[in-house]
């Protein structure tokens, strides 16, 4: 079980990435989520949708409503430049972090 | 597929938090999303739905996470702002549209004074039938604009507000004069409920189109009021302002600009109470629970205070008139306290503040209709008598019957429903009243 504040400081990166490989809506987010990690890490709306809405206010994403096949609206969500700029800068951090973390571990194991 | 299910669910969460339309349409499609996926593994239409809202979590917290993001937002939302460019482009159209409405009533309420019939040329009486008229063609029009798929109801309203001017100001028993006040109170009363036509169209008859009405009405009156306030805040700077250069614009503030605002506000109210219907709580409801406390307190202590003192009721004109507005706020008070209520809940504080309110009304009102009744027969009876005596019955009647409904809805928990279509259906009643106060009493008292 992944802790809730590694699950918060994960969410926007995570998000921008799925937006930036084509535009998505609230529940098929939390399912590409839960692909990704192998059914390891389960949003819930409550979580995912105000961090949607924040970035919108902040210009990394923007929504449209759609009308799908079955006449059903969904809220779509858009990454912008802005957003991929953004998200170049936490893949850097995470990057840090990242090799931080193996290098450390990799020198426990030896 | 359980429609009625995600409704409930819908209002569920809502009620836990600020969450916009626009947030509860994209949660809503969530929980869309999650049933059938729940339904294509297998199961039943109604363990998905079961499922799905639990899976959703929390209401509370769910909603409380959403109102974090979104009270700036709400605020924002204050200001009528779409951010779709189409309608955009109807908000700013309505805008210069009720811009130009506001002008065009300011100006009407000049027109008479071409005719050589001024405002403070003795013609007082005059202005004082004519109220309602300054102020409805343009209100109307709105109203017709803005349901411009039903345009015959417009032309039917009017063709009856017409009628009422014409009939208020040729006919020589009316415009005689002897009436002006009882058909400057009651011509606006009967004219505004008339409005309903407009507003909802086909199903004026309905309950809830009618409470719906209401609703519009209490929020337009209070933002006239506000407005209002705010105009004379404006020209009381700007005769200051003038005054200190030694210029003097107490006529033209007076006669211009505070008559002509006066009567440009109803519109710019009617526009905003519209607009803002589903943005945000309404005022109204808020404004009547504060309040109907207060005025049980008031009422309770009037009776305690006349029962120890002995003293009886002395009525002359004015205070049976402040009466009549007691009791009328009164019935403003629960209508609106009624309007914000939601049906499913169980009775609590507020419904016992209410019937207390209510009794107390029914006890000031008796005494009131005692004292009506022994003037009646000490001076005779005269129009202004035979009006107070006709709306305290009025009130009673109403008050009587909302006493019993909602002391079975205490006891049942049941019918709560039956107390808001008597409320409706008696507004009926009150216009028929109003317009048998303009009309037909000139004719009987002559």
């Amino acid at each position: 079980m992944v802790s809730k504040d590694l699950v918060a400081a994960t969410s926007t990166p995570l998000i921008l990435s799925i937006l930036s490989t084509g535009e998505s809506y609230g529940y098929a987010i939390i399912k590409r989520v839960r692909e990704l990690s192998g059914n390891e890490l389960e949003w819930t709306d409550g979580m995912l949708y105000p961090v949607l809405h924040r970035l919108k206010d902040q210009g990394h994403v923007i929504s449209i409503w759609r009308t799908a096949e079955n006449r059903r609206r969904r809220k779509y969500y858009r990454i912008t430049t802005s957003g991929r700029r953004e998200l170049g800068r936490l893949r850097e951090q995470w990057d840090t972090v990242n090799s931080t973390l193996t290098r450390a571990w990799d020198q426990m194991e030896d | 597929m359980g429609e009625r299910e995600i409704a409930a669910w819908r209002a569920y969460v809502r009620s836990h938090g600020e969450i916009s339309d626009e947030g509860m349409d994209e949660l809503e499609s969530h929980l869309r999303d999650e049933i059938d996926s729940l339904r294509e593994s297998g199961l039943s239409d109604e363990e998905s739905l079961i499922i799905a809202v639990k899976r959703f979590g929390n209401a509370s917290a769910v909603a409380r996470e959403f109102s974090k993001v979104q009270h700036r937002k709400l605020w924002k939302q204050l200001l009528i702002d779409p951010v779709d460019p189409a309608e955009r482009k109807r908000a700013n159209r309505e805008i210069v549209l009720v811009s130009f409405l506001g002008l065009l009533a300011a100006v009407l309420s000049r027109v008479p004074e071409i005719f050589g019939i001024a405002l403070l040329g003795g013609h007082e009486r005059f202005y004082v039938r004519n109220i309602s008229f300054f102020v409805v063609p343009v209100v109307a029009f709105y109203f017709v604009w803005k349901h411009r798929d039903r345009p015959v109801y417009g032309m039917v309203y009017f063709a009856i507000a017409l009628a009422s001017a014409a009939l208020a100001n040729i006919y020589p028993l009316y415009a005689a004069g002897n009436y002006d006040v009882l058909i400057g109170i009651h011509l606006p009363i009967a004219i505004w409920l008339a409005t309903v036509l407009l507003y909802v169209g086909r199903s004026w008859r309905d309950a809830d189109a009618r409470m719906d009405f209401v609703r519009l009405s209490g929020e337009a009156a209070i933002y006239l009021v506000l407005i209002c306030c705010g105009g004379g805040v404006l020209i009381a700077t700007a005769g200051l302002l003038f005054s200190a250069i030694g210029v003097d614009l107490e006529i033209i503030l007076t006669r211009y600009v505070a008559i002509g605002g006066a009567c440009a506000a109803p519109v710019v109210a009617v526009y905003l109470a519209y607009a803002k219907r589903n943005i945000i709580e309404n005022m109204a409801p808020v404004l009547a629970r504060i309040f109907a406390p207060l005025f049980f307190i008031l009422m309770a202590a009037f009776l305690v205070v006349m029962a120890a003192t002995g003293n009886i009721l002395e009525v002359d004109r004015d205070i049976l008139i402040g009466f009549d507005v007691l009791l009328a706020l009164v019935l403003g008070m629960l209508l609106y306290t009624l309007s914000a209520r939601d049906e499913r809940k169980d009775p609590g504080a507020p419904d016992f503040i209410n019937v207390a309110l209510i009794v107390a009304a029914l006890a000031v009102d008796v005494f009131a209709l005692v004292a009506v009744v022994s003037r009646i027969d000490a001076y005779g009876l005269s129009p202004n008598k035979a009006a107070a005596l006709g709306e305290n019955l009025m009130l009673l009647i109403n008050l009587g019957v909302s006493t019993i409904l909602y002391v079975r809805f205490l006891v049942t928990r049941e019918h709560f429903k039956a107390l808001l279509v008597w409320q409706t259906k008696y507004l009926s009643i009150i216009w028929a009243w109003a317009i048998v106060v303009a009309f037909l009493f000139p004719v009987l008292f002559n």
